[in-house]
């Protein structure tokens, strides 16, 4: 069984495994165990598999090894080494120590598809309830619906996530913390340094510099945080450090990038004056000299190079994948880019400019050919103030049909003034009962009020069973329709097992909740898992069909 | 085993460190006090249906219009499904006023169902009031014109100087004169004022404070039902008095009524009501009277923040700013005095004052009884016709609400409840057990497991004792 | 026993939370032209009684309630209630509330006035023209109130006679004002269905109803419509039906599921024609398959 590739890694004979005396290998993806004269493994582990190994303890006549598998599965090694019970306590000790080494290396490649389908199936509450319905009742295999249904799931998890950029604001996101006695806490995290050597180069090659060989990297941060690099625009502390020479190399940098130039030509970056915004709009502020050159000239400098420093940290990635790719692309735009002409730029810049300040919404149309506008002619306008119904029973009375209404109307209205009618005959009591009873629930004129109702009587947690019944039932369903028409064999089988857990979920999870329907809301009990059932038979029909379609093939 | 409960210990409680609150009763609250008898006496009177019926809550109202013309019992279980399910907790507070108030009685129906049936003398007499038939009212003679009618706007000046006479004089204002004997006999009765120990004369009481704090119609049916408490004292009929009263009530303001008719009794009456201004009349003998807006729609207690849309009603005249600043536009001393109740009085001109809140001010309103909500309620009810006009938030600024309450519970830090004390258990099974039948039955107040005693409210006591008889028989 | 106290306390917050002012609006159709009034005059009697006393219910429910009765003609609307100028001096003769018989004495008083006066001309009645008077007045109402007063205003219809076609642009303009002001509209409809002020309720969230019989015509009256829509949910009252919003075709004025639009003016029609009537837009014959491109179907 054992294959040529395989690397043994440790050999103890005179290991005893059910009665058998035989030799224990521990080899690079496995343990195993051969008996004595035979050729062919008998016992044969995978690490993955071990989930842990205990010892005898000391002083105890048997000295053994028992490995514990994730199944539950256990194998127990005696160790018989005939020198004596010392020998055999540094034999199980060699076995031990390896396997020790060796597990965990393995253990945390299963943990981790562990927590990686643990944490989907948190992150995915839907998930996580198809989980439930499906596999914890057995209708289908956990293998099954991790590569089935879960796929869409997994998958997204495999895609290569968007590379995230370097925040503007991450050195303004370390919030230092007081440690009580008059000095500053900073966390930094690793994530952090990623982004402070991203963005400042010359950081990262002081870092490389200095660490571990001159100091250690808690020393280091502390100095940068310490640092006037770090504090530039503050005012204080002008003293000598380490960092000193790094602001140098930024303002090389910086020069060099304005230079460059930036290609959106609304951005200015080589005006570092402080400007309020209404300036240019007919008011001149007399620049007051030297006065709020300095601190406010520096600050926008320090502003300006750091979004040049983040914008660049990103930029720097795509370089470089295109790097990669083995196209020296970035310097021959470069040089594309500086050959182009002054008037290019210009174009360019008013190109750019037109773009902002127009909105395609509000720009008149310039075709001045279409301006013959055509007339819109509307006859019978009258139609459109007519009702939804069919009209025309008004009829018009001559003068004399109204004097006779009129007429019969005052005749009434001449008894109003002489008694009122009695209530008894305004409402007697037998038309009162009457409508009372057509306006009860269950009356005449209250039709319509029991179906209306019928989604508020269904209680919450039923409705909630419901829901998660369709879910899983659509999930095993889908799979079961996608497989037509059956082209392959495979397809085939699949059919057949979707087939079966369909109706391995029929029986598991409808039957009971309509019987529990039954018991509990008798009135509804069809009402709601009729579809469900309409659903069902609709698989089972076409299963049949195709089942009967070939038999006779 | 011993005999826990011989040893416990009544926690005298007795001393009520809260005091006894001005208790306002309405309409309802009164009639169930009275017997079934008087009710069904009552009942007699349209008048008083209508009111009764007014004071229903909303649903009862509706159950008895749609009953109104029915003659049969209905089952109970068909009115129960008029309402809707979500609102079945108030279906059944609903069916408990209507029979408390002797609106419904049961009744059963052929096949053994349980029905109601409406009472048929207020189905009688309610069906006179909405649609006609019957006696007149007593007042409703038929008069000549009045040579010298009064307008409404004398009428309200009228009664408004009237009642405040009332309200002046248990300030102890100047205006000591125009209150007779009578009416001071009753702001005695009603706990309002009390005789000083010293010289005799009638002083305010903590009530008679939150008295003032309330609305004026609350204040006049308040003290007419006081007055109504010893009515029969005077030899008069509660149920005439009331069936007027009510009369007045659902009359017109501005119309004149004839005292043709009326018994001596109800004429005494209609003096002492003339006395607090619930009515005008020219001279004692004049033979008609006028009804004032004190008198109408006296019950109307529940609806207090709703605005009549009369144009001539009193305008408010407080203005509260968010920075506790009270602005009051009156020159009355009556009003001075009541905003220096719970204010603190900064300055004052010849039509407005103007104090602010502070905490200081509002405690010493609250240590004289005054709550949170009367002074809350006061400064609403008054507040400018400004401080109305945006319409969906309150009148007040939030902040001092807020404010005014968090002052009131910072005085409310202990409860006190009265209870009995249970201690010296065997064991701890035995401390178990009775401590879990207390709190099931929701009569546990208080307990501890390492020490075994634990406090009973007074009302579980007894039944908290029976059952551990029966237990310790049992054991 | 504390708890039960609690739930009452609630309950009774709950039913104080419903007090503002309520105004109600009655349209009274008060046509002669109507077919129950031609047959038998008497029913005038019978209905004018009824919604007396259901507008005097809607007064018994609070004190401060107010109502408004408008009596709607072929010709004309006009306030019955309150009436113009001064209210009429009125002594009780009964029993009853004197505010109640004032309501009555107005009621009848004005209407027999406007019948003798008015001269009948159709058996349509200008309801639409009513309800926009009655918006009117709810908004003036509502304009003059004292600040920080609540007015729950709603109108309540009662007609006898049918739908009509002509004031359908009216009644629309109507409803949709009075969803905008929230104004419920009710309607009673005595005599015949009236799908289009149905709708009106329908887009107001108002109650209609089709009285069955004219007898019980109050009791039906206090049980559906003199709860304010406030209170409404609390009850159970007839379920909203369908309403029935298919429109009618130009040519035939049918009710048409689907039916073919006019690109240009959209009319609708119920047969394909190659020239818009409306508008005489002329569209390509169709092809047995270009029938798409110029003809859209749609589905009301």
């Amino acid at each position: 069984m054992t294959t040529s590739s395989e690397e043994i890694l440790l050999q103890v004979p005179h290991v005893r495994y059910k009665k058998g005396d035989g030799t224990l290998y521990l080899m690079d993806q496995r343990i195993a165990w051969m008996m004595e004269n035979r050729d062919t493994v008998s016992i044969s582990h995978h690490y993955s598999d071990i989930k842990t190994q205990k010892i005898s303890p000391e002083g105890k006549a048997k000295v053994q090894l028992q490995v514990v598998l994730h199944n539950g599965v256990s194998s127990t090694f005696h160790f018989i080494n005939r020198n004596g019970t010392q020998a055999q306590a540094a034999d199980r000790d060699r076995v031990k120590e390896l396997l020790q080494t060796l597990l965990p290396k393995f253990k945390r490649k299963v943990d981790r598809e562990l927590e990686e389908k643990n944490r989907l199936l948190s992150s995915n509450p839907a998930l996580l309830q198809l989980y439930k319905d499906l596999v914890m009742t057995e209708i289908v295999t956990s293998e099954e619906f991790w590569a089935q249904h879960a796929s869409q799931y997994t998958k997204a998890q495999n895609t290569q996530p968007q590379e995230i950029g370097v925040s503007g604001a991450f050195l303004a996101d370390i919030k230092p913390q007081t440690d009580g006695c008059n000095g500053l806490k900073y966390n930094i995290t690793a994530d952090i340094i990623e982004s402070i050597f991203k963005t400042y180069p010359a950081v990262k090659k002081k870092y490389i510099e200095h660490v571990p060989s001159k100091m250690s990297e808690a020393q280091f941060w502390t100095k940068f945080f310490q640092s006037h690099y770090f504090h530039r625009d503050r005012k204080y502390a002008e003293s000598k450090d380490l960092f000193t020479e790094c602001g140098k190399i930024d303002d090389q940098e910086m020069k060099r990038d304005i230079q460059d130039g930036v290609k959106d030509p609304l951005v200015d970056i080589t005006s570092f004056e402080d400007k309020s915004l209404d300036e240019g709009y007919g008011t001149e502020v007399e620049k007051l000299p030297g006065t709020f050159g300095t601190v406010s000239q520096a600050m926008i400098k320090r502003f300006n190079q750091h979004s040049i420093m983040v914008l660049k940290a990103s930029k720097n990635k795509t370089d470089q994948t295109s790097d990669q790719n083995g196209l020296q692309e970035s310097s021959t735009s470069a040089k594309v880019k500086d050959s182009r002409p002054e008037g290019d730029e210009h174009l360019n810049k008013k190109l750019r400019i037109q773009e902002k300040i127009t909105y395609e919404d509000l720009e008149i149309s310039n075709d001045k050919s279409d301006n013959s506008k055509i007339q819109l002619n509307l006859s019978k306008v009258e139609r459109y103030l007519h009702g939804p119904m069919p009209g025309g029973n008004v009829e018009q009375f001559s003068p004399n049909e109204a004097a006779i209404l009129t007429r019969a109307v005052l005749q009434e209205t001449k008894q109003w003034q002489n008694s009122r009618q009695p209530s008894n005959i305004l409402v007697n009591p037998a038309a009162a009962v009457g409508a009372l009873g057509e306006l009860s629930p269950g009356g005449a004129l209250m039709r319509g009020f029991q179906e209306q109702s019928l989604a508020q009587l269904v209680p919450a947690d039923i409705e909630k069973e419901v829901r998660h019944l369709y879910l899983s039932l659509c999930e095993l369903l889908s799979h079961f329709w996608k497989c037509f028409p059956p082209t392959t064999p495979q397809l085939e089988q699949k059919i057949v097992k979707m087939h079966e857990a369909i109706q391995r979920f029929h029986a598991a999870k409808l039957k009971p909740f309509e019987d529990k329907l039954i018991r509990e809301l008798s009135p509804l009990s069809h009402h709601l898992t009729k579809h469900l059932n309409q659903l069902l038979n609709a698989s089972y029909q076409k299963f049949n069909n195709w089942q009967k379609i070939k038999n006779i093939r | 085993m011993a005999q826990n409960d011989t040893k416990s210990n009544h926690i005298n409680n007795s001393a009520r460190l809260q005091p006894a609150n001005l208790e306002c009763k309405n309409l309802h609250d009164y009639l169930k006090t009275r017997s079934p008898a008087v009710l069904e006496r009552l009942y007699n009177h349209p008048t008083i249906c209508l009111a009764v019926y007014r004071e229903l809550p909303e649903l009862a109202r509706q159950y008895v219009i749609r009953i109104l013309f029915v003659e049969q019992p209905v089952p109970q279980a068909v009115i129960a499904s008029w309402g809707h399910q979500k609102y079945a907790k108030e279906h059944s507070h609903v069916c408990n006023v209507l029979s408390e108030l002797s609106v419904w009685q049961e009744a059963s129906i052929r096949g053994g169902l349980a029905g109601w049936l409406l009472s048929p003398t207020f189905k009688r007499n309610l069906k006179i009031a909405l649609l006609g038939g019957g006696k007149p009212w007593t007042m409703s003679s038929a008069l000549d014109p009045d040579n010298k009618a009064r307008d409404v706007a004398f009428l309200d000046a009228y009664s408004a100087e009237r009642w405040e006479c009332v309200l002046h004089y248990m300030v102890g204002s100047q205006q000591q004169e125009g209150i007779s004997a009578d009416a001071v006999r009753i702001l005695l009765h009603a706990g309002l004022m009390k005789r000083d120990e010293e010289d005799g004369s009638p002083v305010i009481t903590r009530q008679g404070f939150q008295f003032l704090l309330l609305d004026r119609q609350a204040q006049v049916w308040h003290f007419i039902l006081q007055y109504l408490d010893t009515v029969e004292q005077r030899g008069l009929d509660l149920v005439e008095c009331l069936t007027f009263l009510f009369q007045l009530s659902f009359s017109t303001l501005g119309k004149d009524y004839s005292t043709e008719g009326m018994s001596a009794g109800l004429l005494i009456f209609l003096q002492h009501l003339r006395e607090f201004g619930l009515v005008y009349q020219r001279k004692r003998k004049a033979g008609r009277f006028y009804p004032t807006r004190l008198a109408l729609n006296i019950t109307c207690l529940q609806d207090k923040g709703a605005i009549v849309l009369e144009e001539d009603t009193p305008k408010g005249y407080i203005i509260v700013e968010t920075n506790y600043r009270i602005y009051a536009y009156t020159d009355s001393n009556l009003q001075v005095a009541l905003i220096g109740l719970f204010t603190e009085l900064l300055y004052r001109f010849p039509n407005v004052v103007v104090g602010v809140l502070t905490r200081d001010s509002v405690r010493q309103a609250l240590k004289g009884g005054i709550t949170a909500d009367q002074i809350i309620g006061y400064l609403t009810q008054h507040a400018h016709t400004q401080m109305l006009t945006n319409e969906t938030k309150s009148p007040l600024p939030l902040t001092v609400i807020d404010q005014i309450k968090l002052w009131e519970l910072e005085r409310n830090r202990l409860v006190y409840s009265e209870g009995v004390l249970y201690s010296q258990f065997l064991s701890q099974a035995d401390f178990n057990v009775l401590k879990e039948y207390a709190q099931t039955s929701g009569y546990l107040i208080w307990c501890n497991k390492e020490k075994r005693t634990m406090v009973v409210s007074k009302a579980g006591h007894d039944d908290v004792k029976k059952f551990w008889k029966r237990y310790s028989k049992g054991n | 026993m504390n708890n039960t106290e609690e739930i009452i306390k609630d309950a009774i917050e709950d039913v104080s939370s419903t007090d503002d002012v309520s105004l109600l609006v009655i349209i009274l159709d008060t046509n002669p032209g109507q077919r129950i009034l031609r047959e038998n005059p008497h029913t005038l009697t019978q209905i004018i009684d009824s919604v007396i006393a259901f507008a005097n219910a809607h007064l018994l429910q609070k004190a401060q309630n107010k109502l408004v009765i408008m009596a709607c003609h072929s010709r004309a609307s006009q306030f019955i209630y309150p009436g113009l100028g001064k209210a009429l001096d009125v002594r009780q003769i009964d029993g009853q509330y004197e505010a109640f018989t004032l309501v009555e004495k107005t009621v009848k008083l004005n209407l027999s006035k406007l019948l003798s006066e008015s001269i009948t001309v159709s058996n349509e009645s200008l309801l639409a023209g009513a309800i926009a008077m009655a918006l009117c007045y709810i908004h003036r109402i509502h304009k003059s109130k004292p600040p920080g007063c609540k007015i729950n205003s709603r109108i309540l219809v009662l007609t006898a006679s049918g739908d009509s076609a002509s004031q359908y642009m009216n009644y629309m303009n109507v409803f949709f004002t009075a969803q905008k002001q929230n104004v419920v509209i009710d309607v009673c409809a005595i005599d015949q269905h009236l799908s289009l002020l149905q709708q009106g309720c329908d887009i107001t969230n108002g109650m209609y109803l089709k009285i069955p019989q004219l007898q019980g015509l109050l009791q039906y009256l206090l049980w559906v419509f003199l709860p304010e829509p406030p209170i409404r949910k609390k009850l159970v009252l007839p379920p909203p039906v369908k309403v029935d919003y298919r429109a009618a075709c130009f040519c035939h004025r049918e009710l048409i599921d689907i039916g073919y639009v006019c690109s240009v003016c959209l009319s609708i029609f119920c047969k394909f024609s190659p020239i818009c009537t409306t508008c005489h837009t002329v569209f390509k014959i169709p092809g047995p398959l270009a029938v798409k491109s110029k003809k859209k179907k749609i589905k009301l």
